[in-house]
């Protein structure tokens, strides 16, 4: 039985004329690492706040766990089990200090002391920000402040995470930290709903959903987006990585070169060969 | 004519358990009609340097931020014409649209200047069309209901309406998706065409490698490299290990590079970049065996 499960979803934004999305089935199997690429208003942010009740459905249904989330008796549950974190860590960090920030979802669901503690700093732990129980959360990085609110949504133990853009406004280096994190708690068995419109990240994933016009485009592999002709990226709405120009400028010379090289290190150890 | 820094030195919260050299004896120039990239990882000091070109921040000491002859320092300085002169685009400078119309909004500037309604329409019309948006489509409508794009276009037109001489943009496209990106790139080096002078703040090094000509690598404060975007990009391992990314052709090339020698690393054009590659295979004889 999958997870989250799309059907015949149609959603349009009160006092729009375009529908945002249209049309959608997807199903979700649990454990599942799933990532939904498109271009700015592609309609893939509001596909994620479809499935944990952000939004719900014009039309059609969005069911997770069994519970439709059309039903408002279903909000609480649903957002228990699926939770999201934001492009900007800045706007979901409410508290004054790194510990009382993760400890603000478990005091909700009213859990008794002990337990929130117990939880508190096993998120602290996961996301490797036990040191930094005791800091304002402005002092943080970038990186640890998008760790903190991982850990703020840890704490609550949901199923799934959802995370739209998660790292576009962070550095290289931060930007790995998050990710690495991501696909460590993917590891783990959580299941993860990646948004993005970097072309690179979906290859942390193990499926992909190109998203364009409200619409799903294509369902696959990563990597079968990296072996695709420019032209059809293009047509998508995609911006190709410099890896995959470059792959194309070579074959277009008259090189061979197979379709499982999506990184510069790849390329490099064939071209050496 | 150009901006001068010498030896700035900043500390927040100075005297406090919290205290952080933000800037440490950091010397910088930016001549006129330039684009300079100022480049470094998260926490590098760049938004604290880029917020004292136009005196949002003061300077401590005399001497250290000169714009057009003028030291920022000295207290009879008006702010406001300097902060004409240099404008300052925030990162997300989407978050200081506040007015009901797109005119309303990038007209404050000017008329709070106070230029006359009628040559305020004009700066208007002329700042919006150097961010490709057309005035009669947009001027009406609100600046809440556009796309992510259209807003930073706005809010940098807001400033450009000001006609300012030095344009300093902190992270311009952060955030915003591929293609947006290399549109606004091209507004900007069209607007640097035209003469104003560009000043772009970035960790992009992929994106900063495609407009500026010349770059400050800032980390922890201290400039640790300058010079053409050439010669910055080809000092790999410096890059490499401030944890910043460098442009995957660049990183293809060097690795090459270490591997065969004799690889122009410094090329940043895809075509060229290509033609590297297969001499260089040529020349080791890997090429026969990968040809379709």
């Amino acid at each position: 039985m999958p997870f989250i499960e799309l059907s015949d979803v149609s959603f349009r934004y009160p006092g729009e004329e375009n529908l945002a999305l249209s049309q959608i089935n997807l199903l979700i199997r649990k454990g599942e690492f799933i990532s939904l690429i498109g271009a700015n208003s592609s309609g893939k942010t509001t596909l994620g706040r479809l499935m944990n009740a952000l939004l719900v459905p014009t039309n059609g249904r969005v069911v997770v766990d069994s519970l439709d989330t059309s039903n408002q008796s279903n909000i609480i549950p649903v957002r228990r089990r699926v939770g999201m974190i934001f492009q900007n860590p800045d706007n979901q960090i409410v508290a004054t200090t790194v510990e009382e920030e993760v400890a603000f979802g478990p005091e909700n669901l009213c859990l008794s002391s002990g337990e929130i503690r117990k939880r508190v700093y096993k998120a602290l732990n996961i996301t490797g920000l036990t040191d930094y129980w005791n800091y304002p959360p402005h002092l943080l990085s970038g990186g640890q402040k998008q760790l903190l609110a991982i850990a703020s949504i840890l704490a609550m133990e949901p199923e799934c995470i959802i995370f739209d853009e998660p790292t576009s406004l962070l550095d290289p280096s931060n930007r790995k930290i998050v990710n690495d994190k991501i696909k460590e708690l993917s590891s783990g068995g959580m299941t993860v709903i990646f948004i993005t419109h970097r072309m690179e990240e979906v290859l942390l994933s193990q499926r992909v959903v190109v998203l364009k016009d409200g619409r799903i485009v294509k369902d696959g592999k990563p990597i079968d987006l990296f072996s695709m002709e420019i032209e059809s990226l293009i047509k998508f709405n995609l911006y190709p990585p410099e890896i995959v120009q470059v792959i194309n400028k070579l074959r277009e010379r008259g090189l061979y070169i197979p379709k499982e090289i999506v990184s510069s290190k790849d390329l490099v150890d064939y071209l050496c060969q | 004519m150009s901006i001068k820094v010498r030896n700035l030195t900043y500390i927040y919260d100075e005297g406090f358990i919290f205290a952080k050299k933000a800037l440490d004896n950091v010397s910088l120039d930016v001549f006129d009609r330039e684009i300079v990239g100022i480049i470094g990882h998260t926490g590098s000091g760049k938004s604290t340097l880029v917020q004292h070109l136009n005196g949002l921040i003061k300077p401590k000491k005399p001497d250290t931020v000169i714009i057009d002859e003028v030291d920022i320092f000295n207290p009879k300085v008006n702010l406001k014409e300097v902060r004409q002169k240099v404008g300052l685009v925030f990162q997300y400078p989407e978050m200081q649209l506040f007015e009901e119309t797109v005119e309303k909004d990038v007209s404050f500037g000017p008329r709070n200047l106070g230029i006359l309604e009628e040559e305020a329409r004009e700066k208007v019309r002329e700042a919006l069309e150097m961010v490709s948006l057309d005035y009669e489509k947009y001027k009406d409508r609100s600046p809440f209901l556009l796309s992510g794009g259209e807003k930073r276009r706005v809010a940098v037109a807001g400033i450009l309406a000001m006609k300012p001489k030095y344009l300093i943009l902190d992270e311009p496209t952060a955030g915003l998706d591929p293609w947006v990106r290399v549109e606004i790139f091209e507004e900007l080096q069209n607007i640097n065409e035209k003469g104003t002078t560009i000043v772009i703040v970035s960790h992009d090094m992929d994106e900063i490698s495609k407009i500026a000509k010349r770059i400050y690598m800032l980390s922890n404060g201290c400039v640790v490299l300058d010079g053409s975007s050439d010669y910055v990009f080809s000092q790999f391992a410096v890059i490499k290990e401030l944890g910043l990314s460098l442009p995957q052709i660049t990183e293809i090339l060097y690795m090459l590079n270490l591997e065969f020698g004799k690889v122009d690393f410094t090329q940043l054009d895809l075509d060229r970049a290509a033609n590297e590659i297969l001499e260089c295979l040529k020349r080791n004889k890997k090429w026969k065996s990968k040809i379709v």
